[in-house]
């Protein structure tokens, strides 16, 4: 073998060398790369999926709300009292849905401009973090006066 | 060979990886897209529902002889009748004025196993409108469920 031989081989031997280790390496980044954004999407999926949740048990409150409130509705006027307001409890299903739920229909009188009763339904829940969700609030009105008989 | 396997493992893995993030990605879409279409359509529903009831006169079940209510009907002050039924896998309203029919609408409720129709009886009549859902196939349980809409008729 000659000099010049022995420096071809010489200049293969690196070049395969670096070769090989460029490979492995543009593998090894992209693993990493990947493995960050499957992280990141993962982690994007959740949170899409805890907010689908929440979403749910928002429309689920609100629904409730409405559905009590339509119950009251059919209370005539007289009964309504705040003792008899606490006889009104969540349905199964809403219980089923919302942790921890907490429900709170109070009552107070007014007398402009007509006499009549203002009835507020509440209801929070126990949110993602561990804390009470902001409440559903709904607010009816009942006069005196549309207690015609039927 | 060593080297071209490590890759090739490399490459499956990346692979695989990447279409399970993806399959995950696209149930979370649809899952969403789902989600929010049938909140929304319940949503219409519901507003819908009250507001019949809410100037009937008087509200009745649609129910065949010894069979379970097919709908509900409020008869309305104009005379008109607005019935609600669920039948080939929709949720429609119709207006209709003795038998013609004026008005139809429906509301797109998706997977939908069962609905049923109630009417109380009371000095005030409520309506209920109970839906629940189809079993899911593997997501049987984590993707059931079940929505009431209470109505009472003639609060105005």
């Amino acid at each position: 073998m000659n000099d010049v031989d022995f420096m071809r081989n010489v200049r293969d031997r690196t070049a395969v060398r670096a070769r090989r280790g460029s490979t492995l390496i543009e593998v090894g980044v992209s693993l990493v790369v990947l493995a960050t954004a499957s992280v990141v999407a993962v982690r994007a999926a959740q949170a899409v999926a805890g907010q689908r949740r929440e979403a749910e048990r928002l429309t689920s409150a609100a629904l409730e709300a409405a559905n009590l409130m339509e119950r009251l509705h059919t209370l005539p006027f007289s009964e309504v009292t705040p003792e008899k307001l606490q006889t009104f409890a969540l349905s199964p299903w809403c219980r089923d849905r919302l942790p921890e739920p907490r429900l709170a229909i109070t009552m107070s009188e007014e007398r402009e401009p007509a006499a009549g009763k203002r009835i507020a339904v509440t209801l929070d829940w126990r949110g993602r973090d561990g804390q009470r969700t902001p409440p559903v609030r709904l607010t009816a009105w009942r006069y005196a006066e549309r207690e015609t008989p039927p | 060979m060593v080297e071209m396997l490590v890759v090739v493992t490399a490459i499956s893995l990346i692979v695989g990886a990447t279409g399970v993030c993806l399959q995950g990605a696209y149930r979370a879409d649809r899952r969403t897209r789902e989600e929010l279409s049938r909140q929304a359509a319940l949503h219409r529903l519901a507003v819908q529902f009250r507001s019949d009831a809410h100037r009937a006169q008087a509200a009745r079940l649609l129910a065949p002889a010894g069979q379970q209510p097919a709908g509900l009907a409020f008869a309305q002050p104009d005379g008109k009748s607005i019935e609600y039924r669920w039948q080939e896998e929709r949720l429609e309203r119709r207006v209709l004025d003795g038998q013609n029919r004026l008005h139809s609408d429906s509301f797109a409720v998706s997977r939908v196993r069962a609905v049923e129709w109630r009417l109380s009886a009371g000095r005030t009549v409520l309506a209920t409108v109970v839906i629940r859902s189809a079993s899911e196939g593997a997501d049987a349980g984590a993707g059931k469920w079940e929505w009431h809409i209470d109505a009472a008729v003639g609060l105005r």
